[in-house]
Parts: structure tokens; C-alpha cells; sequence
């Protein structure tokens, strides 16, 4: 309760005055009579009789402080912050992305939690409330449409499943956005461990209020796994998996490696506080293999704790080199295993040459083509939007490199030295590996044929052909290029993104890594896909012939597995306020203070009558 | 205000006034000779015993009849027939000034017709105006010559400052030895009681007749509200929240007072009336008096 007027309980000052007042007294009307004998022994006999005769005199006395009371209660206008019984619409938006999976210290995940709390509202629902639910992790859905049925709510809500999917917030807030358009006085309650980030300035008629579940809790994952064939025997495999330390404690176990089950390798590893770790494998693997990468530390997060690849044959890479001054070239394509190359001058390239070619490198060539192939360029840039080159910059300074990239991988340009370049500007979907401080220096985006790689300045007027650094760029490129196909033939997703079977005439099964079998249906472009991809795991898609092969989806989000709770929700491009038990508004109650002194006087006009006549 | 007679009583009620006589139920000893037999013996006709007779006593009284059967002596006495004394005590406080007729108007008019009835029969009529002592004082007289100079007297009493009964009954009864019937017209308002009073009349053998007379607003109050009461003779102030409860309380209240003043006269063989000022006079005197036994 606050006042907006509280210099008014000042007039309490006054309640002496009228107690004094009432002592002194109503004038009575002076009634002169042969004797006051007789009136004595009445007054004597009443008080005598009445008891409450001084306590009516007293509630007299009593009612009109009341009165006076009353009187600077509503002079004060006190306000109350009270519920407002305005008829709500409660949109709750429950996060059941993969970070809700960690284990709380009780042993309940933090999406259980979250629906126990969600039933609690639902039962807690006022007469005219209404209530929907949706559930979001990579996408939204509506688990329960607006209904004031609290058994529905509480069903709807323990039934929304866990998942192993990034949280994509967006799309719940839009969905919820939607639907506050049309409903009353709506409200948006947000449950999630805050595991989604800075969302965008969307404008939301309401402010989401924000309820954070769960607690910090330690935890380590594999936040990425890359398998390539050994560039000396393509027969073997070179695991790279990086394991994230996202807590302030340290971790130990064993690391073990395996193929379609059969144990390929462990090992055992430790990482410190906040560290990320590199492990590395090698394993011989002559033919293609479902590998899976886990390590059995006990942390609060199960499905980052594993990673799978799918690993495909062997196959054998065929480059064609376009250009002049080709030597330092093919003395690395030479020295490739399993690549199978070809040089033709510039002049001789003709529209047949990059049939059956699954590299071109165009070797400062002017004006160079674009196959419908993976293409490295060298000094030289292929006529595509948005790329376009400007003018020269003399002796570039290497200030940057994406050593996560994998064109960078075991790459060290410390010691490069470029005579000239010529300033590139990119195209949006370009990805910039090398950067100098005045332009990007290598960039590589994908292409209607494939991917392709620029290289702004001719190597040849660099040292680059003489370090160790560019046969190791050249293989990158080529692994790059391998891995981007199979990327985009889905071997490997990430969890939460649909997967489809393009080409196929009969409807798939596909087995789910929990076991259950299941028939993929036809997604809106016709192509038969299976859209609940919310596991992390092995998912085997079984065509009509016979034939099948396997996708793996994998977490490797570092947001999701960082369970420390150090992210500050921000919704909507404002910070999520709490959650209130109900919508709340402040509201004045003077009248009610003068309705109180309505009501005493009343009374008090009766007790005074009362004596009169009864 | 000075009445006349024909004011304090009309013709009429004078008229019919010359056929009663206030009756004493005490045989008295009087002053004179008059109509009323007396405790003394005397020379009426009326026997009262024997006595042995001794020597020196008068022989016309010697029962010559029971001498011849007996052979004793004996005198034969006799009633004395001699006046009543009657006392007329009139209470002229303030707080009979009230009502409408005034109680002291009506209580001189009640004096007025029971002192005529007196002055009628000859018996010696003495009349006393109190208040917190004896103020006015007529008489003794007697014969209906006087009734004039009665009724005059009657018109000068002045009402007094205050009441005290036992004051006024105490000068009464030490300044008029000579025992009688007194009858005390008044409302009764002291704040010490009658009892005290009235033992002083007790105790020197009156026959005490109380009319109490009050008004009808003092019967039956009309007040409402809160009022603050004054009294009339003392500087006292009662506040009181008049309403129903409060007034059957005040009717209780003079209830008990009536009966307690009746019961205690009764108990000392005294008398009480009860007369309210909107009786009309003419029936208090000759229905309610006779009916009561106090004239005939």
C-alpha cells in the first residue's frame, strides 16, 4: 500500500481535538423541573441496569474516531497494487531446447522443473483466465491452444518432450506476438534457463515476463568433430574433436572412439577450468563408418557429451589446373594422395575441360570461369555477385586468421609475406579466412556447383609457395571441398534441422536414434524429409530398394552446453522483467475509505437514536 | 396571587362544602369545647366508664343503680366533647410553582376547601406555609366567620427557596404541642426524605394525613434527547438521554416513591391521597375525599 496524498495523515492531530470535543460535549437543551429527585435515581437505576450505558457512550466516541479515520484514509488516496481482475490470456513459452535436459542438484532437469511450475500456474488459473502453451527449442509449436481447461494445461505441458535442439527464440516470441494481437489484456511468460541469447528488437505488445530455471551447473562437451582422411594414406582417418571445459572445475576421463560400436580408440584426457581441449585420433578406416566420439565425465548435460561423423569412402579427387606458372602447384597436387590432376593453359580452357573435374584451380588467371565444381582461384577472381576487386594494396600486413576455419587447419601465416594484392570486397554469403588490415585476403563461399576459394594475391609474388603453409592450404582446400559435398548431401546435421531424401520415389523409414522406426513423409517441396530431427545420434534412413545409409546430428552448440548461467536473457531488446504471480495494477481506494465514513455515520446516527428511543 | 374565595372555591362547591366535616379517626384533647368527642372525660352525654368513686368527687355522677345492686360506689364518666385541631401544612417550594394549574394553586384550593370544612364544624383550623422552614403561618381560628381572613391568607403564601421537610415538621411540631389531625399537602421532593419528617408529626401523636400533588407533566414526562434536567430549587443539573428505557424507569421510579410514601404513612397510621393537578378539583373533594373516608 502507498499514499499519493500522505501529507494527509497530519489531520491525525485532530483525533485529540475531537476526543476533547466529544468530552466537552453536545449542548444539551436546559429543561428546568420541580426536582432532579427522581431523575437521579433514574440515571442511578439505568447505569445500574445498563451496563453498556458507558459503552455506548464510549462507541460513540469510538465511531467517531472511526469516522475521522476513514475520513483521512481516503484523503491520503492510498493506492494498492492489486490483481487485476481483467479477463487474461497467458501465453507460455516453455523452452525445451537441449540445455533444458541438464540435471538440476535434486535430479530433476530443468525442463521438468519448469513444467512442474507451469502446472502450478495452470492450476492456479482464475475463473475467466485463459491459458496456451507453446514449446521451443530450434522451432515453436503450439502444445496447447488458449483454454481454461486446467487438466488440459497441466497434460499439455507434461507432455512436451525434450529435445536436444539449440534454442531459436524468435519464433516463439513472433508466434506469441501473433496471437497478443488478438487476445485481451494477454501476458507472455517466458520459462527457460536464458540458454537463447540477444533476440532481436522485436516489438512485443507486452513485456515477456521472465522465469529462469535452474541453477549453474558444471559441464563439459564436444563442441566440434572433424574427421578426414589421412592426407599420406587415405585408408586411415585423423580425428580432430574439440571438448570445452564450461565450468570452474576441472574434468577427467576417457575418451573413447568408436565405429558402428566397435571400439576404434580411448584415451584418456583432462581439461581445466574453462579450457577447450584437442584431442586428436587416428584410426584406420579403409571403408566408410558411422564413428561416434564420447567421453564418460560425469556432468550435468548428457547429449553434448557425445559427437558422431559420418565417415564416407575413400574417393579420388580430381583437379584440373587452369593457368601459367603452375609448378609449385602441381608439386603439391604431385605429392596429394589420391588426387589425380591435369594442368591446361588458360587458352586452351574450353567448356568440356571441367567435365568429370571435382577441383578447378585458376591460377592468376584473368577473367577465369565458374564450373559447376569446387574452383580455387589464385590471384584471380571468377565473375560473381558481389565480389569485386579494387585496387591494389602493396605489401599487405597479415593481421588475421580463422584458425577454427578448416582451410586454416595446422596453418600458421606468421611468416607470409605478400608483395601486392588487390583490395576484395565480398559477397555476402563469403566467409573471410585471411584478413590483412586494409582488405580480406582468402575468402571462400559456396557456389551454384559447389564452393570456391579466393586467394586475393598471386602466390607467386609472395613467399607463400615456400612455406609448408601452402601444400597444407592446397590439401585444406581439397578436404574442405570433400567435407562441403557431403555437407551437402546431409550426412551431417545439426540437431533441430530437417533432414531430406531428395531423389527418392518411395517413402523412407528412418530409424531415430532412440530405436523407434518411422515412415519420412513429403515436405512442402516435394522431396520426402523427416522434420523432427531432435536427438542428437545415429538416424538410418532405409530407401525402397534396400538400400540405406546413415545421418548424424550433433549438438555442437556452445551456448547450449554452457550451463553456468552467466547469460543475461534479453527479450525483445529489453531485459526480461520477473515473472509476477498475477497481472497486477495499482488502484486507488479512497472511495472505499468514504464509503467506510458513510457507513460509520450511519451507524453512529443509529446508536445515537437508539438511545433516544429504545 | 391573592384569590378570593369565589377564585380558590366556587359557590357551589362552598355549598355543598357546609354539609361535610373532615373526620379524625383519633379522639383528640382540644382547647375549647366544640363538636368532637375528646379523650377527656366531661359533661356531654356520651358515656365513656366507671371509676371507683373517692371522696370529693361530684355526686351527680354517682350510678345510684349499681349502688343498689351492689353496694358500691361508682361515678359514671363521661366523653368531653371539645374542637379538633387541624394543621394545614402547605408546601410552598419552588417545585410546587409547576405545573398547569400550578400544584401550589391546587394545593391551596385543596387547603382552602378542607380548612372551610373545618372553620364550618368549629374545629380550631391552623394553617402553615413551608418551604426549607415555616414561612407563612394563620391561626388558629375558628367558625366560618374566618373563612375570609383563610382564604386571604390562603391567596398571600409566597412560595419559599427551598425544601426541607424535616425542618419545617420539626418547628411545627415543637411550636404546636396541642396534638390534632395534619394534613401535609406537598409533592414530597426532598433530597433528605420524608421519613425523617414525618417521625416528628409521629411522635407527638398527629393523625397525618399526605396529599401528594403533582402534575401531570411530572406523571408522564415528555422529554426526548439528550437534555440536561435543572432543578428547581437546588443549582443541581442531571444530564440524561431521554428515551423510552429512561422514561419507564422515571415511571418506575415515582411509582415506588408514591408507594413508599404511602407505605410508610400507612405503616404509621397515617394517610395518604394521591392527587394529580388534572383532577378536576370539584371530584377530588366530594367523590375522592368521601370515597377515601377523609370527609364525610
Amino acid at each position: 500500500v502507498s499514499f499519493l496524498n500522505p501529507w494527509a495523515f497530519l489531520f491525525l492531530l485532530t483525533a485529540p481535538l475531537l476526543v476533547l470535543l466529544y468530552f466537552l460535549k453536545l449542548r444539551r437543551p436546559q429543561i428546568r423541573v420541580p426536582s432532579t429527585l427522581l431523575w437521579r435515581k433514574v440515571v442511578e437505576d439505568m447505569r445500574v441496569n445498563a451496563p453498556f450505558q458507558k459503552l455506548k457512550r464510549s462507541l460513540l466516541l469510538l465511531l467517531q474516531l472511526l469516522a475521522l479515520l476513514a475520513a483521512i484514509l481516503a484523503l491520503t488516496r492510498p493506492l494498492l497494487r492489486v490483481r487485476d481482475h481483467a479477463h487474461e490470456s497467458l501465453i507460455v513459452l516453455l523452452d525445451n531446447s537441449a540445455s533444458m535436459n541438464a540435471v538440476e542438484p535434486h535430479g530433476q532437469t530443468r525442463l521438468q522443473l519448469a513444467q512442474a511450475h507451469i502446472a502450478q500456474i495452470a492450476d492456479n488459473l482464475a475463473g475467466d483466465d485463459e491459458m496456451m502453451l507453446i514449446a521451443f527449442n530450434a522451432g515453436a509449436r503450439a502444445a496447447c491452444g488458449f483454454t481454461a481447461n486446467k487438466r488440459l494445461l497441466r497434460e499439455a505441458a507434461a507432455g512436451v518432450a525434450p529435445t536436444d535442439c539449440p534454442t531459436e527464440i524468435e519464433p516463439a516470441l513472433l508466434l506469441a506476438k501473433s496471437i497478443c494481437n488478438s487476445r485481451s489484456h494477454p501476458r507472455i511468460l517466458l520459462f527457460s534457463d536464458g540458454a537463447f541469447g540477444e533476440t532481436a528488437n522485436l516489438e512485443l505488445p507486452v513485456d515477456v515476463e521472465y522465469q529462469r530455471v535452474g541453477s549453474p551447473r558444471p559441464n563439459l562437451a564436444i563442441t566440434g568433430l572433424d574427421i578426414r582422411r589421412s592426407l599420406d594414406d587415405r585408408s586411415r582417418i585423423e580425428m580432430f574433436a574439440a571438448v570445452e571445459n564450461f565450468s570452474d572445475q576441472p574434468f577427467a576421463g576417457n575418451m573413447t572412439v568408436r565405429l558402428d560400436d566397435d571400439v576404434l580408440d580411448t584415451k584418456y584426457f583432462s581439461v581445466g577450468p574453462r579450457e577447450t581441449l584437442s584431442q586428436i585420433f587416428e584410426a584406420s578406416l579403409p571403408a566408410g563408418g558411422n564413428v561416434e566420439v564420447r567421453f564418460d565425465a560425469a556432468d550435468a548435460l548428457a547429449c553434448d557429451n557425445a559427437a558422431w561423423k559420418v565417415v564416407e569412402p575413400p574417393v579420388r579427387r580430381r583437379v584440373l589446373v587452369v593457368g601459367e606458372n603452375t609448378f609449385f602447384i602441381e608439386r603439391v597436387l604431385r605429392s596429394s594422395p589420391g588426387v589425380e590432376f591435369k594442368t591446361v593453359a588458360a587458352a586452351d580452357y574450353g567448356a568440356g575441360s571441367a567435365n568429370d573435374v571435382t577441383t578447378a584451380i585458376w591460377n592468376n588467371v584473368p577473367q577465369p570461369a565458374l564450373p559447376p565444381c569446387d574452383n580455387i582461384y589464385l590471384g584471380c577472381f571468377p565473375a560473381v555477385e558481389g565480389l569485386t576487386q579494387g585496387g591494389q594494396i602493396d605489401a599487405p600486413d597479415i593481421l588475421d586468421w580463422d584458425n577454427a576455419h578448416p582451410l586454416n587447419r595446422f596453418i600458421d601465416y606468421d611468416n607470409l609475406i605478400v608483395a601486392s594484392t588487390v583490395s576484395m570486397t565480398l559477397p555476402p554469403v563469403a566467409t573471410a579466412v585471411l584478413r590483412s588490415s586494409q582488405t580480406s585476403l582468402i575468402c571462400v563461399f559456396d557456389t551454384a556447383g559447389g564452393s570456391a576459394c579466393v586467394v586475393g594475391f598471386d602466390p607467386m609474388r609472395s613467399n607463400w609457395p615456400l612455406l609448408v603453409s601452402f601444400p597444407l592450404f592446397v590439401n585444406n582446400c581439397l578436404s574442405f571441398f570433400e567435407d562441403a559435398q557431403k555437407r551437402r548431401m546431409e550426412r551431417n546435421i545439426a540437431v533441430g534441422r530437417s533432414l531430406s531424401v531428395p531423389g527418392a520415389r518411395a517413402a523412407p523409414s528412418i530409424r531415430l536414434p532412440n530405436g523407434r522406426t518411422e515412415t519420412m513423409k513429403k515436405n512442402p517441396n516435394g522431396e520426402y524429409g523427416w522434420a523432427d530431427v531432435r536427438q542428437c545420434g545415429i538416424y538410418r534412413v532405409n530407401l525402397a530398394g534396400g538400400q540405406g545409409y546413415a545421418v548424424v546430428a550433433n549438438l555442437f552448440n556452445r551456448r547450449e552446453s554452457q550451463l553456468d548461467g552467466t547469460q543475461e536473457p534479453a527479450v525483445g531488446g529489453k531485459k526480461a522483467k520477473p515473472l509476477h504471480a498475477a497481472r497486477e495494477t495499482n488502484r486507488e481506494f479512497w472511495r472505499i475509505g468514504v464509503m467506510i465514513l458513510a457507513a460509520i455515520l450511519a451507524i453512529e446516527w443509529i446508536v445515537y437514536h437508539r438511545r433516544l428511543f429504545v | 396571587v391573592t384569590k378570593t374565595p369565589q377564585q380558590l372555591l366556587d359557590a357551589d362547591l362552598i355549598r355543598r362544602l357546609d354539609q361535610l366535616a373532615l373526620v379524625s379517626r383519633k379522639m383528640s384533647t382540644g382547647r375549647m369545647k366544640g363538636e368532637r368527642r375528646s379523650r377527656r372525660r366531661g359533661a356531654s352525654t356520651e358515656f365513656a366508664d366507671y371509676r371507683n368513686y373517692m371522696p370529693g368527687d361530684d355526686l351527680r355522677f354517682l350510678d345510684w343503680k349499681i349502688y343498689g345492686r351492689l353496694d358500691r360506689l361508682f361515678i359514671k364518666l363521661f366523653l368531653e366533647e371539645e374542637d379538633l385541631r387541624v394543621y394545614l401544612l402547605i408546601d410552598a417550594s419552588p417545585s410546587m410553582e409547576f405545573g398547569q394549574p400550578a400544584k401550589l394553586l391546587y394545593a391551596k384550593r385543596l387547603a382552602a376547601a378542607l380548612g372551610y370544612l373545618c372553620l364550618t364544624r368549629m374545629d380550631s383550623l391552623v394553617v402553615k406555609a413551608f418551604g426549607d422552614r415555616l414561612i407563612q403561618s394563620y391561626g388558629p381560628r375558628r367558625g366560618k366567620a374566618n373563612s375570609a381572613a383563610f382564604f386571604g391568607f390562603l391567596g398571600s403564601i409566597r412560595p419559599a427557596e427551598t425544601t426541607s421537610l424535616l425542618q419545617s415538621f420539626k418547628t411545627f411540631a415543637q411550636t404546636n404541642p396541642a396534638r390534632g389531625i395534619a394534613v401535609v399537602i406537598s409533592d414530597f421532593y426532598d433530597f433528605d426524605g420524608y421519613e425523617d419528617a414525618f417521625r416528628q408529626l409521629f411522635a407527638r401523636d398527629f393523625e397525618v394525613l399526605a396529599i401528594q400533588v403533582l402534575s401531570p407533566e411530572e406523571i408522564k414526562p415528555g422529554h426526548q434527547g439528550d437534555i440536561r434536567l435543572l432543578d428547581a430549587e437546588f443549582s443541581l443539573t442531571t444530564d440524561i438521554s431521554m428515551g423510552k428505557s429512561a422514561l419507564d424507569a422515571y415511571a418506575r421510579t415515582l411509582s415506588a416513591f408514591c408507594g413508599g410514601l404511602k407505605d410508610y404513612l400507612g405503616g404509621h397510621g397515617g394517610h395518604f391521597l394521591f392527587a394529580s393537578t388534572d383532577t378536576p378539583f370539584e371530584r377530588l373533594i366530594l367523590d375522592v375525599l368521601r370515597r377515601r373516608g377523609i370527609i364525610k
